[in-house]
């Protein structure tokens, strides 16, 4: 606990780009330095429970801290999460050396909070991985929108409830798994349009049905059918599982726009709006895939890996763009006083 | 070649025409001088270091492990307003701000600007026709203090001649080395077509 105490200080000295982040991980010491006071005070099965949480989001919360994290994507996925949830959150990645990506549903700031008494903290933590080689391809990192819809599910509750509205028939835990999967390729769809097929087709085309996931091509023709508003019996199951939830109801928030002009010029796109900001990635999987295909100009000199570098980096700097203009214009409308 | 100066730069600037030169983001019209434009100071960088190597090798060797140029540098990032300490003596890569894309007709030389060059820091860069991308810009300082630089401020001028004929950077590979990219990149010097050539040369019999 000692070690992980002197982790989590070292990741304080190292500054964040995100405020919310920097007060969660202050409070995050404080709990565990008390937890370290009154060590014999605390059962082992709780401190070692406490240490495996915090080691955990240590390294989530070291990935904020690495200046390597895809900051135009996590921005993206910030602006859908409000959409969903009122209550403040921080989202942390850690870069992985393997292809994985995944969301840590256990906030170590619950844990501790049940287990320290005066330790309270004002915002969650979303602890979503990526592979470090995908970093600087937002395209791939739709996947990451997947991720979220897991978090905004386990928030909202929307797959519990749907196992007591509607309990499974038959192995309610692999029912319950791909209930989950579904929903979240629908969250990624509502703000990324065909972007999440193009990607689970890119990744996993011929993954059959497993005890975790639904077939690939299960998955794909879901979110085709709500794409194109053709009735789709697992799609209404969920808009009826919102309503009585009380959450909005999946549709499409986002608006592809018209990159091909700018980027058939290798140009950035001024992006118009947030609904632009999440369609570009539903533009650009279209973008990338005629590119590869078509071989047309001025992509026909180069190869595909030089192809899907240039697309990703046009995405990552539009989005990037779109974030520094919003930031100027907000500093000289309201004064430069700090 | 011609300078462009004045409304014609302006002009093209401002206008979305294919041929014409494209920068995003234009935060401040104000960038636009009579003979320069001003551009900012990118958020990535690429920090020299020192390693075990003693030095940085180029030239080719066939069979030889190399360490490559990359190690060298240390990558870290910025906001916009935040800031970034150029120690004396230290090389640092960076890019502009912005996003600029060259007509095949237009060249353009990269300055830094008065108000830095006082300071001990100075950029000399020049950027081909047909470029697209954030353009390169490797800063040095050359005075005896370690300077407080702000993400986004204006560091550079660039001033832009409008050539006769065209040229066609994009579908030469050799010099498309560094085509398109929105951060900083290690020299790829190592990777020149001379250098094979040279090591031949080097071996063959006088």
């Amino acid at each position: 606990m000692h070690l992980l105490l002197d982790e989590l200080t070292a990741l304080s000295r190292t500054p964040y780009f995100n405020k919310s982040l920097e007060q969660y991980l202050d409070n995050l010491i404080r709990a565990v330095r008390h937890v370290v006071s009154r060590f014999d005070n605390f059962p082992s099965d709780v401190t070692d429970q406490i240490a495996e949480t915090v080691w955990l989001a240590a390294k989530y919360l070291q990935g904020g801290t690495s200046k390597a994290v895809p900051y135009e994507t996590v921005y993206a996925l910030r602006l859908a999460l409000m959409e969903w949830v009122d209550q403040p959150c921080a989202i942390t990645t850690a870069l992985r050396d393997d292809l994985d990506y995944h969301f840590w549903s256990i906030d170590p700031g619950k844990v501790l909070e049940k287990f320290v008494p005066d330790v309270a903290f004002d915002s969650e933590l979303i602890q979503i991985a990526l592979p470090k080689l995908y970093r600087h391809f937002p395209l791939y990192n739709v996947a990451l929108y997947h991720e979220l819809g897991h978090f905004v599910d386990s928030k909202c509750g929307v797959i519990s409830f749907s196992l007591i509205w509607r309990p499974p028939r038959q192995r309610p835990r692999i029912a319950e798994a791909h209930r989950k999967e579904h929903f979240s390729d629908l969250f990624a769809a509502c703000y990324t349009g065909s972007a999440i097929s193009l990607f689970l087709d890119s990744i996993a085309s011929d993954a059959p049905i497993s005890a975790t996931h639904p077939a690939t091509a299960d998955r794909i023709s879901v979110v085709q059918d709500f794409l194109s508003g053709t009735p789709n019996p697992i799609v209404d199951f969920y808009q009826d599982v919102l309503k009585q939830r009380g959450l909005p109801e999946l549709n499409k928030r986002y608006v592809s726009p018209s990159i091909k002009p700018n980027f058939d010029a290798i140009r950035t796109y001024p992006i118009a709006d947030n609904a632009e900001l999440h369609g570009l990635i539903d533009s650009g999987w279209i973008y990338l895939c005629e590119a590869y295909e078509q071989k047309r100009e001025p992509w026909s000199a180069m190869s595909k890996q030089e192809i899907m570098r240039i697309i990703n980096d046009l995405i990552e700097k539009s989005i990037r763009n779109r974030m520094v203009k919003l930031k100027w214009s907000d500093a000289t409308n309201h004064g430069t006083s700090a | 070649m011609q300078l462009i100066t004045g409304h014609l730069l302006k002009e093209s600037i401002l206008s979305d025409q294919e041929d014409s030169i494209f920068l995003d983001p234009l935060l401040d019209e104000q960038q636009i001088g009579p003979v320069t434009l001003d551009v900012r100071l990118g958020y990535d960088f690429l920090v020299s270091v020192v390693t075990r190597k003693p030095y940085i090798e180029l030239a080719a060797q066939s069979g030889a492990s190399r360490r490559g140029v990359s190690s060298y540098f240390q990558e870290t990032r910025r906001e916009v307003g935040d800031r970034f300490v150029l120690y004396p003596d230290q090389v640092v890569l960076t890019t502009t701000l912005e996003y600029l894309s060259l007509p095949t007709n237009v060249y353009a030389d990269v300055l830094s600007r008065s108000s830095y060059t006082r300071l001990g820091v100075h950029v000399n860069t020049m950027v081909q026709p047909g470029f697209k991308g954030c353009v390169p810009v490797e800063l040095y300082n050359h005075g005896n203090n370690a300077i407080e630089l702000v993400v986004g401020s204006r560091i550079c001028q660039m001033r832009f001649f409008k050539m006769v004929g065209n040229a066609d950077y994009v579908n030469d590979a050799n010099i498309r080395k560094y085509y398109g990219d929105v951060r900083p990149m290690v020299s790829r010097a190592d990777q020149d077509e001379d250098l094979p050539v040279l090591e031949a040369a080097r071996q063959s019999l006088d």
